[in-house]
């Protein structure tokens, strides 16, 4: 395997005895398949988990949800702090 | 006397030549890059600071370089030799992807196939060029533009190749923002860059953990040359949505893929020495990386054109260029070029969706040609 001299023979001959043109096409035949698979599978996935959840339906969380799934950090933002602030002194200022 | 003029022939000046100073300089400018330009910093520090410690000039009798049996570079080097690190990243990967715009849009999933075209077409353009099929397939991977992919097959099938192969699928990936978008914009119209897509929809629970177990399954049955790979890349994803796993989660997507990236850069960066990179060899395969890139690019911006002409809610072509993988750069630049024409079109999480089924894709093609050309 390989070669340690430089011997470059610019051929179309290399590509089909190198079977390059089978390879390719096969090649991406399969990436194509194999991810048309799990294209569908996950196209059908919410179908089945409908099915799934009627009889063993999605309990409550033990563990908090997953970082996917958070949406709001726990430490409020800047804004946030600003727009809690406003009200409050509004208020404040009502009463 | 004697014994000074010895050491001086010992010295990095004595031992130079002009190749070691040209890497050096090439090091210095990754570094640069990095630095001033914000390339990949991440990756093209350690491989430039790696390029320059390893084209210092020590005598022969001293076992210093990465090539040398024993000595402390060729220890590190050992895990990009054996493939070890690549999947260790992809751990790391796994660990910090989030697979849920793909899976809220699983069409998309196939513009991160047809960009694989890149890998196959470059296989084609070594062989023509006089590479034997198993170089071919190393060099093709570039295609995937996926660093740790491209070195796992390069290990496999043409060690001797794996410092240009790892140099050039690193090299393009950092200039992913310049390659991709004139390709982008000369295979696209106004109109479909300005395609609006809709809201991905939310993804529950049980759909995030099903999924890595489900596709690695699939891909693995299919092409188990992808084994060591894309079961990292869903192992690592399984720690993070499980949610029992979250420390281990943390590690793999903090501290284990901080010190993998260190090393498989350092070590590759070393094991660029003049001597056995400058090459006519490492020219072609520069030249068949870019032309890889660029194939891929097209082969991703086609495929979303294609899907266009049998879909009702029409894709915005631009995210089909983050098909080639090049986790997240190529969805930033799909992000980037879509706001040049409608800055409040946001295509980023969409870009995700076909950016991380090309990191699937690539491995699976890496899969495919290593039981291939390993028979």
């Amino acid at each position: 395997m390989g070669r340690n001299d430089v011997n470059f023979h610019f051929d179309v001959q290399n590509i089909i005895d190198g079977q390059g043109i089978d390879i390719a096409i096969t090649g991406m035949v399969i990436v194509f398949f194999a991810l048309s698979v799990i294209s569908l599978f996950i196209a059908a996935l919410p179908r089945i988990l409908t099915v799934v959840a009627q009889k063993w339906p999605e309990s409550e969380d033990r563990h908090g949800p997953a970082p996917s799934q958070t949406v709001l950090s726990a430490a409020p933002s800047d804004e946030m702090v600003a727009a809690i602030a406003i009200t409050l002194h509004r208020r404040k200022g009502v009463a | 006397m004697d014994i000074f003029l010895d050491f001086l022939h010992t010295t990095g000046f004595a031992q130079m030549t002009l190749g070691n100073f040209a890497m050096i300089i090439i090091g210095l400018i990754f570094i640069t890059l990095a630095i001033t330009k914000d390339y990949e910093p991440l990756l093209l520090v350690p491989i430039g600071f790696g390029v320059v410690v390893g084209n210092i000039g020590y005598v022969d009798t001293m076992t210093l370089g990465v090539y040398d049996e024993g000595s402390v570079l060729n220890y590190i080097y050992f895990g990009v030799k054996q493939g070890i690190f690549p999947p260790l990243i992809f751990l790391g990967i796994g660990a910090m992807t989030d697979f849920s715009t793909m899976l809220s849009n699983p069409k998309l999933i196939l513009l991160g196939a047809a960009a694989q075209i890149g890998i196959f077409l470059t296989l084609i353009g070594a062989l023509y060029l006089g590479f034997t099929p198993e170089e071919a397939g190393a060099i093709g991977i570039i295609g995937g533009a996926d660093g740790p992919t491209a070195i796992f097959l390069s290990a496999k099938l043409a060690p001797h190749l794996l410092g240009p192969i790892a140099i050039a699928a690193y090299s393009y990936m950092a200039l992913v923002p310049v390659i991709q978008p004139p390709i982008m914009k000369l295979l696209t119209t106004r109109e479909e860059r300005l395609i609006r897509m809709s809201e991905p929809r939310v993804i529950g629970r049980r759909e995030r953990i099903i999924f890595p177990i489900a596709a690695f399954l699939i891909a693995a049955l299919i092409a188990p040359g992808s084994i060591a790979l894309l079961g990292m890349l869903f192992f690592g994803n399984l720690l993070k949505e499980s949610g029992v796993t979250e420390r281990l989660a943390n590690s793999a997507r903090n501290a284990l893929i901080d010190i993998v990236t260190i090393l498989l850069g350092f070590s590759v960066g070393a094991s660029t020495q003049a001597q056995t990179f400058l090459k006519p060899d490492s020219l072609l395969i520069f030249g068949l990386g870019a032309l890889s890139f660029c194939v891929a690019t097209a082969g991703g911006v086609l495929g979303a054109k294609f899907m266009n002409l049998f879909l009702k809610q029409k894709i915005n072509p631009l995210i089909g260029a983050a098909g080639v993988s090049a986790v997240p750069d190529s969805a930033r630049v799909v992000q980037m070029v879509g706001q040049q024409e409608d800055p409040h079109n946001y295509l980023l999480m969409h870009a995700m969706a076909p950016n991380v089924a090309g990191v699937v894709g690539s491995a699976i093609g890496a899969g495919i040609l290593w039981s291939v050309m390993v028979k």
